[in-house]
């Protein structure tokens, strides 16, 4: 008894529920804490430069699958992250242009001309940031005290984000700063760099969630600690100690959100880890001996670059192949 | 107490419902499809003829394919055009009960303490089929190469003897044999509840098959809330067998990985001959089986079969003869078959989906599921290059690559991925967040290289 309504389809016939607008709307929920963060520590004020690279992003993906006769895919979530994410690397204190010319830019150039969404080799908050960062140097480059809603006093000890203290005054002035105050992000910088705690959280969310691999984070994180530790432990009066280094800037945002990035990442265990070590290592060098400030967003782009490469090395398949005759 | 740890694949929370067997109302029209995964067989009845419980009505002249008995007497009403459970186009025999044929069983009976060969060939007439992607049916799996060898001489020259002799792997001795209590895939108990239910009949048949293979060593494998139960004390202490316990993640059942991480050996690929490294996995359903046919001569080939209606999580397990059509269990359940929307046989994970409702229950399926709510569609999204693939594919493949290249016709470079080392577990498009069709993709890749092989 033939049923043509009967549905016919390939096993499996259940899924589990993920979908590329739920891994981007989680992900927005793991920035909730880094956005909320950033208010407390900022003002109301951080919610500017977030919301022009919003418009931008998702203007600039509609408009551009519209012009090309594409299915808009604008719902998926993933130029909203991107947005979110290049608002918060932004100072509130640039004009609203600035984000909204990199998330243009970040939508276009990496993602749209390569494919759309998970076809982009490089981070699109990346290359939208790194794009305003080297053409507008002196107006990027403006940084506002953090002066907490309530509950907390001003982190006095330094007028300029640490790194950039660091990179001028050297060494002993850093020692100042409390690390209380780097894991809080009690200190001068843009929303999504200066918490440590709230990027953790969200990122910790990402990991249970397995939204993120463990490896790229981890490897990130420890190898940039190993790396500096080795050369604090020489010479700790020209070098700062890796913890330093770890709490501050765009470290922890660099390992969870930015290198992380859905298509930009080998797909496989060892290079995901070899991945993360070189953004680490990577970073370090730059912080080291580079000429900006933040080693993360260009050892990210190199990396970006390696993986895949990084994603020839193959992984052996469980069982053998007979020879076929 | 060994445990079956499974690199990568997936847990899948254990929350079986209570589940009490049912019998079904014996139906008047059996269906006997004339094919199954190892080949074709051919009808040895016509229509009108009158047959009797326990006779052959359709064999092969191959000794790889089992051959096919009817379970209750009657006249063969039609053959008629039907797919198998793969979905190959094939012809089945339906036969409708009377009362007035008797039965004429043409199994061989033997007792408990039968000659290896005996075994064998009981085994061969009884003609049981399997729900596992076996390379070979269970008599050719398991037997030990000087059994087959005495058989071929016994029974002398014919093109039957001839092709036994070609078997793959024939003279590698079975060093291993592993019983599998393991269910086969997540929503599925049969397979625990038989072992529980029945440890009798399994402790028999692993008997018999020790005997016939001459293995060494027997592991039972048991899923964890099995692990302390009285009938894994009773299976232990009766076999003097090796029991290994799973932390339940799928597919730990399924033959690749449990002889992978029981003994230690890969599997060959493409022909998943387990012979080739010495090992022979059975699993209870077919045992209980094998036990009922050989030993008790019992000809009502009763199989249990677990019936999900997957939209209302409701599930039943019912015991039904072999041929019972999916609508004769339809119309048991007092279901509406005009309001079902998917029907799949073999459950959630490795099953196929039929459009036919006279398909019936064979020893090839252990689960059927019914829908009757909204299903779910893959759609066919580009990758996204997230990775939750190859952190589930437990033969440690990169399924988005595979399926890449299958979709764009470069099945060669699929070759170099690792095509053939897949075992169309589903895992890889059950994660997707693209709801990408791997498993069809590399299915596809597969048969297309086949068919390039044969025309070479």
């Amino acid at each position: 008894m033939k049923k043509p309504s009967l549905v016919i389809s390939p096993s499996p016939h259940v899924h589990s529920g993920w979908s590329v607008s739920r891994l981007y709307y989680e992900t927005l929920l793991a920035l909730l804490p880094v956005v909320l963060g950033g208010i407390y520590f900022f003002g109301f004020g951080v919610l500017k430069p977030i919301v022009f690279a919003v418009i931008g992003a998702v203007g600039t993906e509609v408009v551009w699958e519209k012009a090309i006769g594409r299915s808009v895919t604008v719902y998926d979530g993933s130029a909203v992250v991107t947005g979110v994410l290049l608002g918060l690397l932004v100072s509130p204190s640039v004009p609203w242009w600035i984000p909204l010319l990199g998330a243009v830019i970040g939508v276009l150039v990496p993602k749209h001309f390569f494919g759309g969404v998970g076809q982009n080799a490089f981070s699109t908050v990346l290359v939208g940031w790194a794009v305003v960062f080297v053409s507008y140097k002196a107006i990027m480059a403006n940084y506002p005290m953090p002066h907490p809603a309530f509950g907390m006093v001003a982190g006095g000890y330094v007028e300029y984000p640490p790194l950039e203290v660091l990179k001028w005054d050297g060494v002993d002035v850093i020692k100042d700063i409390p690390i209380k105050d780097l894991l809080l992000g009690n200190v001068p910088g843009t929303a999504g760099t200066t918490s440590v705690i709230a990027v953790f959280l969200g990122g910790l969310y990402l990991l249970l969630r397995g939204i993120i691999p463990w490896q790229v984070p981890v490897a990130y994180l420890g190898g940039a600690f190993l790396f500096q530790l080795v050369f604090w432990l020489i010479n700790p009066a020209r070098y700062a100690s890796p913890v330093f280094h770890i709490f501050t800037g765009w470290m922890f945002l660099g390992a969870f959100f930015l290198a992380t990035e859905k298509g930009t990442t080998p797909l496989k265990p060892l290079p995901m880890l070899l991945y993360g070590l070189g953004c680490g290592i990577l970073t370090m060098v730059i912080r080291n001996w580079g000429i900006y400030m933040d080693g993360v967003p260009f050892a990210v782009l190199l990396m970006n670059a390696l993986a895949p490469l990084l994603d020839r090395i193959k992984l052996k398949p469980r069982g053998r192949v007979e020879s076929l005759a | 107490m060994k445990t079956i740890k499974v690199a990568k694949g997936l847990s899948f929370p254990v929350r079986q419902p209570a589940l009490a067997v049912r019998k079904v109302s014996p139906p008047r029209r059996l269906v006997y499809p004339t094919g199954n995964r190892w080949g074709w067989l051919y009808p040895e009845v016509k229509e009108g003829d009158a047959v009797g419980a326990g006779q052959v009505i359709a064999s092969s002249s191959l000794p790889y394919v089992p051959s096919l008995k009817t379970a209750i007497s009657g006249t063969v009403r039609e053959i008629i055009k039907l797919p198998t459970l793969q979905l190959r186009e094939g012809q089945a025999i339906v036969i409708e009960a009377a009362e007035d044929v008797s039965s004429v069983s043409q199994s061989v009976s033997i007792g408990e303490d039968a000659s290896p060969v005996e075994i064998f060939k009981a085994i061969m007439d009884a003609g049981i089929w399997e729900v596992d992607d076996y390379a070979l049916p269970l008599h050719l799996r398991v037997a030990a190469p000087e059994v087959i060898e005495e058989y071929i001489k016994e029974s002398g020259e014919s093109e039957f003897v001839e092709s036994l002799r070609n078997i793959p792997y024939r003279d590698r001795a079975i060093e291993t044999l592993i019983v599998n209590a393991l269910d086969r895939q997540p929503q599925s108990w049969v397979r625990s509840h038989i072992f529980a239910s029945d440890s009798d009949r399994i402790v028999a048949g692993v008997r018999l098959l020790q005997r016939l293979s001459g293995a060494k060593q027997t592991i039972v494998a048991v899923p964890s809330h099995l692990a302390d139960s009285e009938s894994t004390k009773k299976v232990m202490d009766a076999l003097k067998a090796e029991v290994a316990v799973s932390n339940g993640k799928y597919p730990a059942s399924l033959e690749p990985i449990l002889i992978l991480t029981l003994t230690g050996k890969e599997m060959v690929f493409p022909s998943k001959n387990s012979r080739e490294c010495g090992v022979a996995v059975v699993d209870v359903m077919a045992l209980e089986q094998l036990v009922k046919a050989v030993l008790e001569s019992n000809e009502d080939r009763e199989v249990t079969v677990q019936v999900n209606l997957s939209g209302r999580r409701e599930y039943h397990l019912l015991k039904c003869p072999v041929g019972t059509p999916v609508l004769h269990i339809i119309d048991h359940l007092a279901l509406n078959p005009d309001s079902l929307t998917k029907v799949v046989l073999g459950g959630d994970f490795l099953g196929y989906a039929h459009y036919d409702l006279d398909v019936p229950i064979t020893g090839e399926v252990d689960v059927l599921s019914l829908w009757d709510t909204e299903i779910f569609h893959y759609k066919h999204d580009p990758c996204i290059r997230c990775g939750f693939c190859v952190r589930v594919c437990p033969m440690n493949l990169v399924p988005a690559e595979i399926s890449m290249c299958c979709e764009y016709n470069r099945f060669e470079e699929a070759v170099g991925k690792g095509i053939y080392h897949c075992i169309e577990c589903g895992l890889c498009s059950y994660v997707c967040p693209s709801h990408r069709p791997m498993v069809q993709l590399i299915r596809h890749g597969k048969q297309e290289l086949e068919r390039a092989r044969e025309v070479s």
